[in-house]
C-alpha cells in the first residue's frame, strides 16, 4: 500500500482514537493523504457539493423528520396500548410489549433512537411498578431498538442504497425477514429468562378476564390505533405499488404523522413540533458534514487504489465466499463497537461492494447483511448509542444497563447476523417477489 | 457583562436565529413542495415539472446551513468512550483536551476554506442554471457552501473561545485551591 494511504488511514483511526469529531477526521485524514501524494485539493469542494445534491438524501432527511414528529404526536401511545392487547397475556408479555410496539416503531421511523425516545420513557416506569426491574426492561427496548433500523423504512438501508447504487424498495424489504425473526428471538429469549428480572410488584395489570373481553380489547386498541398504523400502510405500499419514489413517501410520511398528531390524537403543538424541527436539523447538519466529507475521503482512497488493494488483500487471504462475508461482518462488528452507523456505511460500502462484486455476492443481500450489522453496532458497547440514549431515559447505570443485553445480542442479535448472511434466502426472497430478478439481480 | 460582549453576544444571537429560521423554514418548505408534487399528480392530476428540481435546490441550501447550525449546538458526533476515559476526575486535562480538539477542527477547516473559495469564485465566474428551473442559478448554492464552511469556523471559534475561558477558569480555581 502506498504511503499515502498509510498515513491517511493512520490518521483516521488516531483521530477517531482522540475523540475529535468523524467529520474533521474525515477532512483532516484527506489532507494528510493529499499532502504526502502532493495532490490537488481542488476535487474536494466538488465532490462535498455533488454528495449533498442527491435525492436518496432528501429521503433520509424526510424519515429522520418523520421520526422526530412521532415522539411529540401521541402515536407511540397507542401502538404500546395495541402491542399490549397483542401480547400482554404471554409470560413475560408485559416486556414483549416493548419489542411488538419496537417493530411497529420501527416501520413508521425507520431509526433507532425515536423508538427508545418514545418507548422508554412510556414503558420502563410503568414495568416497573409490575415487577420488572428496570434495568432489565430498558436493556431490551435498548436491543430491540435496531429493529427500526431493520424493518422499512430504514434510514441506513437507504444511506446504503445512496452509496451502493442500489433500489432503495429492494434494499428496505431484504431486511424485513431477519427483523421479525430477530424480534421472534427477543420473544422467545424473555419469555425464559424474564423471571430472573423481576422484583416484588407494587402493582397489578389490568388484564381482560376472559377471551371475549381480550378480543374486545384488541379491536378498541386497533381502532384508536389505526391513525398510527395507516402511516407505515401509506409509505410502503405507496413505494411498493410505484406510487410514491422513496422521497415523497418521506414527506407523505412527514404530513401524515403531523396532521395525526395536530387533528387526529391532538397531542401535537406548533411549540412541541417546532422543537422536532430543531432536534431533525441537528441529525441533518452532522449528516451534511458526515457524507461531505466523509465522500471526499473515501472517494480519495480509492482513486489511489484502496478498494483494488484492500479486494486484492481480501482475495489474497482466501477466496472462499463464506469465510470472507464472515471476515466482513468482523469487520463491521469491530467498527460498529466504536463507530455511529452513518460513517461507518460511508467509509466502508465503496470498500466492501468490489470485493462483494468480486466474489459474486448479490449487492442487496450485501446491504441487509451492512444494515444488519450496522443496527448491531447501535447496541454494542462501549460505543452503542442506544445504550447512551436508554441509560439517560431509563435512569439505569450504563454498566446495569449492559448485561441483559449481551444475553439478547449473543442469544439472538449474532445467530441472526450469520442466518441472514449465510441464507441468502431471508433477505433475497421477498425483494425477487415484490419486484422481479431484473431489479434485485441474481443470487 | 460587558458592552463588547453584549454587542457580540447579540450579532451571535442574530445568526444563530437567522441560521435556525432559515434551515427550519427550508425543512419544512422542501417537505411541502415534494408532498405538493404527489397531490398535483395524484389529485389535481397536473404535474408541474419542476417542483422536485426546486426541491432539491431548497434542501441542498437548508443542509448546508445545517451544519453550521449543527456546529454550534455541538452536535457533530465523535467517539469519545476513550477520551472520558483518559481524563476523567482531571478537570484541567479535561479543559486542555476539548481546547486541542477543537484547535485541531479549526487548522484542518482552514485548510479547506480557500479551496472551497476557489470553488465559490469558478461558480461566480460560470453560472449553471437549473434544467427545470431555468431561473434558478445553481451557483448560488456553490456560492453558498464557501459561506455555510465560514460560519461552521466561527462557531468553532466560538466554541474555542469560550472553551478558552473555561480552561482558565478551572486552573485559576485549582490554584486559588492550592493557595488555601
Amino acid at each position: 500500500m502506498e504511503a499515502g494511504l498509510v498515513v491517511g488511514l493512520s490518521l483516521f483511526f488516531l483521530g477517531i482514537l482522540i475523540g475529535l469529531p468523524l467529520c474533521w477526521v474525515f477532512l483532516g485524514s484527506t489532507f494528510a493523504t493529499l499532502f504526502i501524494i502532493k495532490g490537488s485539493p481542488a476535487f474536494m469542494a466538488g465532490t462535498f457539493y455533488h454528495a449533498i445534491n442527491n435525492y436518496v438524501l432528501m429521503a433520509i432527511a424526510f424519515f429522520i423528520f418523520a421520526g422526530s414528529l412521532l415522539s411529540v404526536s401521541g402515536i407511540a401511545d397507542r401502538i404500546v396500548r395495541l402491542s399490549y392487547a397483542l401480547v400482554g397475556r404471554i409470560p413475560g408479555g408485559l416486556v414483549d410489549v416493548g419489542i411488538v410496539a419496537a417493530v411497529f416503531m420501527g416501520a413508521l421511523t425507520g431509526s433507532s433512537l425515536p423508538v427508545i425516545g418514545a418507548l422508554i420513557p412510556l414503558l420502563v416506569p410503568r414495568l416497573e411498578r409490575y415487577g420488572y426491574r428496570r434495568d432489565y426492561t430498558a436493556g431490551v427496548l435498548c436491543s430491540s431498538s435496531f429493529l427500526g433500523y431493520l424493518i422499512p423504512p430504514s434510514v441506513p438501508g437507504l444511506l446504503y442504497c445512496l452509496v451502493a447504487q442500489q433500489s432503495v424498495a429492494a434494499v428496505f424489504v431484504s431486511t424485513l425477514i431477519p427483523g421479525l425473526i430477530l424480534a421472534f428471538g427477543y420473544i422467545l429469549v424473555n419469555t425464559v429468562i424474564c423471571r430472573r428480572y423481576m422484583q416484588p410488584a407494587k402493582d397489578i395489570p389490568v388484564l381482560p378476564a376472559t377471551f371475549g373481553e381480550s378480543v374486545a380489547e384488541i379491536g378498541r386498541s386497533f381502532y384508536s390505533a389505526i391513525p398510527a398504523l395507516g402511516c407505515p400502510f401509506v409509505v410502503l405500499v405507496g413505494i411498493y405499488a410505484g406510487i410514491f419514489t422513496p422521497n415523497e413517501a418521506g414527506a407523505v410520511a412527514v404530513v401524515y404523522t403531523a396532521a395525526v398528531g395536530l387533528w387526529v390524537y391532538r397531542e401535537m403543538t406548533v411549540k412541541s413540533m417546532w422543537g422536532s424541527v430543531k432536534s431533525t436539523l441537528v441529525t441533518l447538519g452532522m449528516i451534511t458534514l458526515l457524507l461531505g466529507f466523509g465522500t471526499v475521503f473515501t472517494r480519495l482512497l480509492i482513486r489511489e487504489g484502496m478498494a483494488q488493494a484492500m479486494t486484492d488483500f481480501v482475495l489474497g487471504i482466501s477466496q472462499n465466499r463464506y469465510a470472507i462475508l464472515l471476515m466482513m461482518n468482523i469487520l463491521l462488528l469491530i467498527l460498529g463497537m466504536f463507530i455511529d452507523g452513518i460513517p461507518i456505511l460511508i467509509i466502508t460500502v465503496p470498500l466492501l461492494v468490489p470485493i462483494a462484486q468480486a466474489l459474486g455476492v448479490n449487492l442487496v443481500h450485501l446491504g441487509a447483511i451492512i444494515v444488519f450489522n450496522v443496527g448491531l453496532g447501535v447496541v454494542t458497547p462501549p460505543y452503542a448509542i442506544s445504550i447512551f440514549v436508554g441509560t439517560r431515559l431509563a435512569e439505569v447505570p450504563y454498566a446495569k444497563l449492559v448485561p441483559p443485553m449481551m444475553i439478547y445480542l449473543f442469544l439472538v442479535g449474532v445467530p441472526t447476523l450469520l442466518l441472514t448472511t449465510y441464507i441468502p434466502w431471508l433477505s433475497l426472497w421477498l425483494p425477487t417477489l415484490i419486484l422481479g430478478r431484473q431489479v434485485v439481480g441474481a443470487w | 457583562m460587558t458592552r463588547r460582549d453584549g454587542v457580540w453576544g447579540a450579532i451571535l444571537g442574530f445568526i444563530r436565529s437567522a441560521e435556525t429560521a432559515l434551515c427550519g423554514v427550508g425543512l419544512i418548505l422542501t417537505t411541502l413542495l415534494i408532498f405538493a408534487q404527489v397531490v398535483n399528480r395524484y389529485l389535481l392530476h397536473f404535474e408541474i415539472m419542476f417542483l422536485n428540481d426546486l426541491a432539491l435546490y431548497t434542501f441542498i441550501g437548508f443542509m448546508l446551513v445545517a451544519a453550521a447550525y449543527t456546529t454550534w449546538n455541538e452536535g457533530h458526533v465523535a467517539v469519545d468512550v476513550f477520551r472520558e476515559r483518559m481524563v476523567r476526575g482531571r478537570p484541567v486535562a479535561a479543559g486542555a483536551y476539548r481546547v486541542v480538539l477543537v484547535l485541531l477542527a479549526i487548522f484542518t477547516l482552514c485548510l479547506l476554506l480557500p479551496v472551497a473559495y476557489g470553488f465559490m469564485q469558478r461558480a461566480i465566474q460560470y453560472p449553471q442554471y437549473g434544467t427545470l428551473v431555468r431561473w434558478f442559478n445553481e451557483s448560488w448554492l456553490q456560492i453558498l457552501l464557501f459561506w455555510s464552511l465560514l460560519f461552521v469556523l466561527l462557531h468553532l471559534l466560538v466554541i474555542a473561545w469560550r472553551d478558552i475561558g473555561n480552561l482558565v477558569q478551572t486552573i485559576r480555581a485549582g490554584s486559588r485551591k492550592e493557595g488555601r
